[in-house]
């Protein structure tokens, strides 16, 4: 067994995520509304969300599109918001925690991401902003259907519940796709990291709840909060396999990509995300121990290409330079965030 | 224990049919059960001129356009576009109906097929 093994819930659910589709009563869906409901549709929205928090808002259709990238790498925004930029906002909380998408498929998608595994604490804070929004806008409603939404697969609570999860383990010995059917007929879809029709990139994997009618909020819930707990225990399981298998090897191949990471003059981004995914599998498996696993993984999503640019280089940047960068701040900022396990430097 | 029809999911749903004068009980999952003995014709009539095909009057979303696209257009499709809707409805999330949370203000009368007030059997 390897020395310093993380617990295996920490190093297998990096985050969690609730949204909340909601329409207003009295106006099409947002594929029928003209611009002047569009307007008036943000507008309402802006107002009602100014007397909760404190929230910026993003034009979608007058950012520049770089922007748009960047709150799609943070997780903020989905493409849908961005192909329907002609008529979309986007309302993030100061925190940057709690997203409002206006006008993406539905006229609202309230959601909530955190880091780590907290369903609970997700959804008791956008429920606070929808209760918020629901006293000053009424939602079409009905009592059999529940919240009417723009695709049937949404009605009634309107509630995805998610959480993204770190499975090396389970990816290697094919266990996913054994587990699918199983999954989808207990009501559960697995997705890439960036939703329906996203590939898995880095053994991540989005696991959410496909029904939304019929269940309660807290029935949803309850129900994710187990399948991520059940998820992370054969995740571990699998990882033991690993190293029973081939603790060695495994540990070669991460602290050789640790090394490359942190030694090098010009590192690209495709490098990086290559390497980072043997670290990430070193913390998974014990020979890594990282001092704070949330800014771990806040770390890897603030290494994305537009993130990363937008926060540690110049404008005008070229990729050159910003590969410069890049190998600057990973050389400073790895160490700190994971040391070796074995205790060696 | 498996449908008997697909032999691949979970069967929820069970069927009596009478085989050589005896009731045989068996067994289905809930996509089979929908496809196999929910019809159009269980959904009450969607309001509009029989035999015409169904457009919703307040989006303009008709019948085809949601096969096509799977999305309604407004609220009001859930009624005036029900019997296309409510099977789709059906299919995803089963024969159920909203347990959860309740907005502030409710509305009045139930949308359910057309028939407001009326409970869907499946």
């Amino acid at each position: 067994m390897a020395e310093g093994q993380e617990n295996f819930i920490g190093s297998t659910v990096t985050s969690t995520r609730v949204r909340l589709a909601r329409n207003l009563e009295g106006y099409p869906f947002p594929d029928k509304l003209s611009p002047a409901q569009a307007r008036e549709i943000v507008r309402s929205c802006g107002k009602a969300l100014s007397r909760l928090d404190d929230f910026k808002e993003y034009d979608i259709g007058s950012i520049p599109a770089d922007e748009a990238t960047y709150l799609l790498e943070r997780h903020l925004i989905s493409r849908d918001l961005i192909r329907r930029k002609n008529i979309s906002s986007a309302f993030i909380s100061s925190d940057g925690e709690v997203s409002v998408m206006v006008n993406e498929e539905d006229h609202l998608r309230e959601q909530y991401i955190l880091r780590g595994c907290d369903l609970y604490k997700a959804y008791e804070r956008i429920s606070g902003i929808d209760e918020g929004l629901g006293g000053e806008m009424k939602f079409a409603f009905d009592e059999k259907l529940g919240f009417l939404t723009a695709c049937p697969s949404n009605v009634g609570t309107g509630m995805r519940a998610s959480v993204m999860m770190f499975l090396p383990g389970l990816s290697k010995y094919g266990k996913l796709e054994e587990l699918l059917p199983s999954l989808k007929s207990n009501g559960l879809t697995v997705r890439g990291e960036f939703g329906e029709g996203t590939a898995a990139e880095g053994y991540s994997y989005q696991i959410s709840n496909e029904r939304t009618l019929g269940l309660s909020e807290a029935d949803i819930l309850s129900h994710m909060n187990e399948v991520a707990l059940n998820f992370a225990e054969l995740e571990h399981r699998a990882r033991l396999r690993m190293l029973d298998e081939d603790e060695l090897g495994y540990k070669d191949l991460c602290l050789r990509a640790y090394g490359t990471l942190t030694n090098c003059a010009v590192l690209t981004h495709k490098e990086l995300a290559a390497g980072m995914v043997r670290v990430r599998l070193g913390v998974a498996l014990g020979f890594f121990i990282a001092s704070d696993l949330g800014e771990f993984n806040d770390f890897i999503e603030g290494m994305r290409p537009v993130c990363f640019r937008r926060e540690n280089c110049s404008a005008g940047a070229d990729e050159r330079e910003q590969d410069i960068v890049r190998a600057d701040v990973v050389h400073k900022v790895l160490p700190e965030l994971v040391r070796r396990a074995d205790g060696k430097a | 224990m498996l449908c008997c029809h697909c032999k691949k999911n979970q069967a929820i749903r069970t069927r009596e049919r009478s085989v050589d004068g005896k009731l045989r009980t068996e067994y289905y999952c809930l996509d089979c059960y929908h496809r196999l003995f929910i019809s159009a014709d269980d959904i009450p009539d969607a309001p509009g001129v029989p035999g015409q095909i169904a457009m919703c009057p307040n989006c303009g979303t008709s019948e085809e356009d949601f096969r096509l696209r799977g999305r309604v257009g407004c609220a009001e499709c859930y009624t005036y576009l029900a019997r296309a809707v409510i099977p789709a409805v059906i299919r995803m999330q089963g024969d159920e109906v909203h347990c959860g949370k309740r907005p502030a203000s409710e509305p009045e009368e139930p949308i359910f097929g057309g028939r407001r007030g009326e409970a869907f059997d499946g």
